[in-house]
């Protein structure tokens, strides 16, 4: 196998398991009895996105998605921490 | 050699990130399941970043990719945290096999603040040395008997903690320099503000049996090695506490007829 083909075989690889990664945060952003376990799922499947991207960087050769994973976490961070602070501030009613 | 170390690096993050998945969904409620979700994905992103700066080796991309990590490891945790405060204080339950809720009793459930009871004789001062508070024994009670076992493990160097509910008590002690806690020690808190976890013996010398039960549940819980010394002055409870515990249950008025016993076979063998 030459260089080349051993990163692009690892990163399909890891494509695939993050897809299944994300998979399984949707799963719990359905099922999730209460509002925080969804946000907790919306939490890691963005940081999982953010995860993708990067990845995708290195497969495509570009690394200008680099830039992207990282406003990714930046928005999703801030995401958060207002879904917490509404939560604390409101209860919630389900 | 740069390709193999990223395609490396690559694959443990996404092993994390799957791990983190996994962990979502399978951690029977939210706290433990937030803890699976932002740890293991933390350290999965992490890794494939790191994977990034090593594939394409400029320095640009470089200081880019550690700057993410850095941002992402310093704010995932306060997120997460924020997540958690929020979730108790609405009152998400807590997993069944939950056994001690530490938390409980001390916030103001209207302001979110920390209503740490201001008394100063509930919590062990900051002065203490912590060599005395691992491996210590920890005395419930300094009555009657309580006192008369404390008196006797200090005097042979036995470092001790003393839990009571009688604060003249507990300030005496302080004032000799042991280390005391005020509150009923058949709550959870108190029994960890005396490091019970770190202990190596516990003695109950109070004689209400049903809190000497509840007091070496908890005291189980949290430290399984521990040994345990019980009080009790009822057969049948001797009986049933040994069942309980499995700890040494010593019987008021049984150790009374052994040293009585002993003495009057000692005096009849002096006399021969």
């Amino acid at each position: 196998m030459s260089i080349p083909d051993i990163s692009s075989a690892a990163s399909a690889i890891a494509l695939a398991m993050l897809s299944v990664a994300l998979l399984l945060a949707f799963i719990r952003l359905a099922r999730g009895p209460t509002l925080p376990d969804r946000v907790v799922a919306l939490d890691l499947i963005s940081i999982l996105t953010a995860g993708t991207t990067a990845v995708f960087a290195i497969a495509a050769e570009q690394p200008v998605f680099l830039d992207v994973a990282l406003v990714l976490a930046l928005i999703s961070f801030l995401g958060t921490v207002a879904f917490a602070r509404y939560l604390e501030r409101q209860g919630f009613n389900e | 050699m740069n390709e193999i170390l990223s395609s490396v690096l690559m694959l443990i993050g996404a092993t994390f990130a799957l791990l983190a998945g996994a962990g979502v969904v399978r951690m029977p409620d939210l706290f433990t399941r937030m803890q699976a979700a932002t740890k293991a994905s933390t350290l999965g992103i992490g890794c494939i970043i790191l994977a990034v700066a090593v594939h394409f080796g400029e320095l640009g991309i470089t200081t880019r990719a550690l700057a993410t990590i850095i941002f992402v490891i310093l704010t995932a945790p306060v997120a997460a945290h924020m997540i958690a405060r929020a979730a108790y204080f609405v009152g998400v339950p807590l997993w069944d096999g939950t056994i001690i809720d530490e938390l409980h009793g001390h916030y103001d459930r209207r302001t979110h603040k920390l209503a740490r009871p201001d008394d100063p004789l509930a919590t062990l001062p900051m002065t203490v040395d912590l060599k005395r508070l691992t491996g210590q024994t920890v005395l419930v009670g300094y009555g009657r008997v309580g006192r008369r076992i404390g008196e006797a493990l200090i005097a042979n160097a036995v470092s001790i903690v003393v839990v009571e509910d009688n604060r003249e008590i507990v300030e005496g002690l302080r004032e000799k320099n042991v280390p005391a806690v005020f509150g009923n020690a058949s709550e959870p808190g108190v029994l960890i503000q005396a490091h019970i976890h770190k202990a190596s013996m516990l003695v109950i010398a109070t004689p209400d049996s049903a809190e000497a039960r509840r007091m070496a549940r908890i005291a189980r819980a949290v430290n399984p090695r521990i040994e345990i010394v019980v009080r009790t002055h009822s057969e049948e409870e001797a009986v049933l506490l040994e069942k309980e515990i499995s700890g040494k249950v010593f019987m008021g008025e049984h150790e009374l007829a052994i040293a009585a016993t002993r003495y009057v076979l000692e005096r009849y063998a002096v006399g021969r």
